[in-house]
């Protein structure tokens, strides 16, 4: 469904006469400003000896919440942190604060993890990013997150599922620091929106047949056809929208896309270890974070995992840790084994 | 500042067509990351020449250093195609390193709203 009426479309852009005349010293203001822009991001993000202090209790989490004010710098102005009880007023602030809150709270409570390093590495967060921004990021140090244009996506924070599966790949550059691209950046995705929707449905007390099983619920506006970026227990069902298209993603590996897009399909072959895990947390039952949360937590920390490991080279490690816990030839063994295979990957 | 001549775009012509691409964000969206395309012949030569700057621009900045541990970013890939459709030329750079005037031409080149 390419529309490419714009190739027809008359074409006259005032802006690409503008300050034609003023030539080249306006071209190289303009570049010297992203070349610095560029510079000051590359200093920020040097590493987490810039980052503001940690906590040195166990248990007990530290949270920086920034405002860019619609400008793209990092980390920009402090405007919550620690401590600071009362509300701000400001939805993203707020939501940005709670939602590192619930997801500090979940890998400590669940997994007894002290922040994203274990060590009480401070959570740093930077709301109102940019004009219109349409995206959240880890930038390697902090979490980012946009405004959403209004037209087709609302703020990034709204969805807690968003915030976690940011912090999550903090926790993953940490752990197996898994390649991101192909099969192992699509695990590097996928252990995000596990892990986001874990720390959403524990928030919500949710059992697994009560949770949606979607990423980024709430994130379009009504102008959309869709209802998430993903779905997981029904991956290329989110949404099928005309300006944003089809979703993408496949649940099973008869349909895996070899592509270079997206960084060799990072966010589209996600799909079928999405689907592997919620296989898995509806054939075990009761809550995802009993069984299913922490066997795959524990497969992201086996020193076995390598930095370019594949869907089976995962999937052998989760049945690996379901045989050490539970027994092999256990429900939760079978299951793990099951699951996977529902989706097509090949395990023992 | 690198400002390799190797890496400055060749001279637009009237035939030359212009594809901006993004990929990279929290999800991929097939129809975002469709590729837009500007075609010279509808500009006139000072347009052509402002654009052809701008491209020049671009591969300068794209020369700055990329964050390597950043996830759910985004990048663009811009290219210069000839009449048969052959890539003549190419850049890709953070959407950070973006010159806000192409970034702009990108937003305009989105298909037409549904009525
Ligand atoms: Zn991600």
């Amino acid at each position: 469904m390419t529309d490419i009426q714009h190739v027809s479309r008359p074409f006259v852009p005032p802006y690409l006469l503008e300050r034609i005349a003023s030539g080249g010293s306006q071209r190289l203001r303009e570049c010297a400003r992203h070349t610095l822009l560029a510079d000051r991001q590359f200093r920020a993000r040097e590493g987490a000896a810039h980052l503001p202090q940690g906590s040195s209790a166990r248990g007990q989490v530290v949270r920086y919440i920034y405002s860019a004010g619609q400008r793209q710098e990092l980390p920009g102005r402090l405007v919550r942190r620690e401590g600071d009880e009362a509300e701000s007023g400001d939805a993203a602030i707020d939501e940005a604060y709670h939602g590192l809150g619930a997801t500090y709270r979940y890998f400590w409570e669940k997994h007894q993890r002290h922040s994203i390093d274990d060590r009480g590495m401070a959570l740093q967060a930077t709301v109102h990013f940019g004009r219109d921004y349409e995206n959240a990021f880890w930038d390697g140090t902090q979490m980012v997150f946009g405004d959403g244009d209004g037209e087709l996506f609302n703020r990034f924070t709204i969805a807690l599922d968003i915030i976690a599966h940011e912090l999550t790949h903090g926790v993953i550059q940490h752990e197996a620091d898994l390649v991101y691209a192909h099969q192992a950046g699509a695990l590097n995705e996928s252990l995000s929106d596990v892990f986001g929707s874990l720390v959403k449905q524990y928030r919500l007390g949710q059992r697994v047949e009560e949770a949606d099983w979607l990423i980024g619920a709430g994130l379009f506006t009504e102008r959309v056809a869709g209802r998430a970026l993903r779905s997981m227990a029904d991956p290329g069902s989110a949404y099928d929208d005309p300006l944003l298209g089809r979703d993408p993603q496949p649940g099973h590996m008869r349909d895996f896309v070899e592509t270079e897009d997206d960084n060799g399909g990072v966010h589209i072959n996600s799909g079928i270890p999405n689907r592997a895990f919620h296989r898995l947390a509806m054939a075990l039952g009761g809550h995802a974070w009993d069984v299913a949360g922490p066997l795959w937590y524990a497969t992201l920390l086996d020193e076995r995992l390598g930095r370019e490991s594949d869907f089976t080279a995962f999937a052998e490690l989760t049945l690996d840790n379901a045989g050490q816990r539970y027994g092999q030839g256990s429900r939760e063994w079978t299951a793990t084994r099951d699951a996977w295979r529902d989706v097509g990957v090949a395990v023992r | 500042m690198n400002a390799g001549t190797e890496c400055q775009p060749p001279p637009l012509g009237i035939s030359s067509r212009l594809s901006l691409r993004r990929e990279g964000g929290i999800a991929h969206f097939p129809g975002l990351a469709q590729p837009r395309l500007v075609c010279c012949d509808r500009l006139g030569e000072a347009q052509r020449e402002r654009l052809w700057q701008l491209l020049a621009e671009a591969a300068r900045c794209a020369a700055a250093p990329m964050a390597t541990d950043a996830v759910d970013r985004r990048r663009f890939h811009l290219a210069i195609e000839d009449a048969e459709g052959r890539c003549q030329w190419s850049v890709e750079l953070d959407e950070q390193q973006m010159p806000g005037a192409l970034l702009r031409l990108w937003r305009d080149h989105k298909p037409l709203s549904r009525g």
